[in-house]
């Protein structure tokens, strides 16, 4: 691509024909462009790879092979205009529109079976698909099952209290036991309404699972390429819950949005703007500080043995070429200063400082003195 | 739940035209109830053991559950106390809701017995609450035997009997209206 040094001609700005824009001045429309790599060097990274929605199939107990019974991510679909359907609200299984629609929340959530955490956005949608409904056909019928409504956020009560008054029903604790397949093709919902103090049913024509939001897939191995390691949940783990939120303990290494936990699209975008702020604080000024207490390695002494390098946990240590020899390098500025280097070469090239050996020697001395 | 019944409640019996005709009855506010609990938690039949208590009838109506409500008489227990009211933070009236449910349970002829005859009572006599042997007691004590009220009055109970015939009263009453 080239640039012209002109004004934005604004050819394209109009729509792209199908058979093309000719004659676009700077050349910057390739109709023939392929997926290729590319290696470049960066100072910080952000990783944002955000969720997987939780498949249906684990679920036996909801009928999943029915086509009526779908994810809440299937159902955006169908209410897209660009979706499978245009936009017309249809049962899959044989396009007719449906009367009575269940809503089901904490599929896979809340589960210790599953994932023990709340996905925090599905509440919110769950209603914000009822409104979107009952606005455009008020005289569809819409059951949402929950255990609690969450809908803690700015707005969202109000939201929340909105959508019941256009008379969407909201069913409390609320989880569902199962969801059969009749004869007739409807499906039977069997949940619990703690408010009516009684097991409930009803019959649906479409069952909408709200499922849980897990972590993308190969996110341990794309952590570990930047040490970047997972929680328990499996999200990348920030440095501090509540302090550091989008740091992660690899200096320059930063994440943010649904990779580091479910969160909703206000969150993404602040967690989003910190993580830059946080990069742009630390590349653009063309220069870092960073702690003196890091390894170092005497070049002259390493014997390229080669042990230190998969060892460091921050891969600040590697190889390169020395007075014609291949040496162990550490970065000073990925260093971290816990030692394990230091402490593992077999030359004792390494240097760790402010804990060099001679320092220690001299603390274990004082320490037994009588 | 009848006998060898399972128990469920089946919320497609649902009816939309319920919860239209309880708000037209008064209950403008029904749907906003976010069924937190309050009122339950202030109401003194709930303490006394209402089956039906306040937030489940709320529940009850939004649902459309017309047949659920009005075959439970508990409805018919509130004491007015106006507790609900004050607490409610939603602002719906809880007890608007209880009036607009014996209101529409009025209709179908779905109450229980007593209320009829307080009904009754309260038509013939001005006094929904008629205690037998009052006249003694006043006499006892030194008041005239009846107390100043339509019972004394017949021009007044009959002016009192015109007004009760032009409401739905005249409609629905189980008992003649002369």
């Amino acid at each position: 691509m080239k640039k012209t040094g002109k004004p934005a001609c604004e050819i394209c700005k109009k729509g792209i024909p199908p058979k093309g824009i000719q004659g676009c001045p700077a050349d910057a429309i390739k109709f023939d462009d392929k997926d290729e790599y590319m290696n470049i060097k960066v100072g910080a990274v952000i990783i944002a790879t955000g969720f997987k929605p939780m498949p249906k199939h684990y679920f036996k107990e909801y009928s999943p092979h029915s086509p009526d019974v779908i994810t809440s991510m299937e159902f955006e679909r169908i209410l897209s205009a660009t979706g499978p359907t245009g936009g017309e609200l249809k049962r899959p299984s044989d396009g007719t529109k449906p009367k009575t629609i269940a809503m089901i929340s904490c599929v896979g959530s809340r589960d210790e079976r599953y994932h023990p955490y709340c996905s925090k956005v599905c509440c919110m949608y769950m209603l914000k698909h009822a409104r979107i409904l009952k606005e455009k056909y008020p005289d569809i019928k819409l059951y949402l099952f929950f255990i609690d409504v969450r809908t803690a956020g700015k707005d969202f009560e109000e939201f929340y209290v909105y959508t019941r008054e256009l008379g969407v029903k909201v069913i409390r604790g609320g989880r569902v036991s199962a969801v059969d397949v009749k004869p007739n093709g409807k499906l039977r919902v069997r949940g619990f309404d703690v408010d009516l103090c009684s097991p409930v049913e009803l019959e649906a024509d479409l069952v909408v699972l709200a499922t849980a939001i897990e972590p993308p897939d190969g996110v341990e191995e794309l952590g570990s390429m930047f040490t970047a390691t997972c929680g328990r949940e499996g999200f990348l783990r920030e440095v501090h819950t509540k302090l550091y939120p989008v740091e992660t303990q690899a200096r320059g290494v930063f994440i943010a949005g649904c990779v580091q936990g479910p969160k909703d699209i206000p969150e993404s975008i602040a967690q989003a703007r910190a993580a830059a702020s946080a990069t742009a604080a630390l590349v653009i000024p063309g220069k870092i500080k960073f702690e003196a207490i890091i390894s170092e390695v005497d070049r002259d002494k390493c014997s390229s043995c080669g042990v230190c390098v998969p060892l460091c946990p921050y891969t600040a240590i590697r190889i390169v070429e020395y007075k014609g020899k291949e040496k162990a390098y550490i970065e000073p500025a990925l260093c971290a200063g816990c030692g394990v280097c230091a402490s593992a070469c077999p030359s004792r090239a390494i240097k760790f400082n402010g804990f060099t050996t001679e320092q220690i020697l001299a603390q274990i001395d004082a320490l037994t003195e009588a | 739940m009848e006998e060898g019944g399972v128990n469920v409640i089946d919320l497609t019996q649902g009816d939309e035209s319920f919860v239209k005709e309880l708000i037209a009855l008064g209950a403008d506010e029904l749907r906003e109830c976010i069924q937190c609990g309050k009122c339950a938690a202030t109401c003194p039949m709930a303490l006394a053991g209402l089956e039906f208590f306040i937030k489940r009838i709320v529940h009850a109506a939004n649902l459309g559950l017309r047949d659920v409500l009005l075959e439970d008489s508990s409805v018919w227990g509130c004491q007015s106390c106006n507790r609900c009211v004050e607490i409610c933070p939603m602002d719906i009236k809880p007890y608007e809701v209880i009036q607009a449910v014996r209101r529409a349970a009025m209709k179908v002829e779905s109450c229980p017995a007593n209320t009829y005859e307080g009904l009754r009572n309260l038509y013939r006599f001005g006094h929904a609450v008629f205690p037998k042997g009052f006249e003694e007691r006043r006499k006892k004590v030194g008041l005239p035997e009846k107390p100043p009220t339509a019972l004394s009055f017949d021009e007044l109970r009959k002016k009192y009997q015109e007004v009760l015939k032009q409401t739905i009263l005249e409609e629905i009453a189980p008992f003649p209206l002369d």
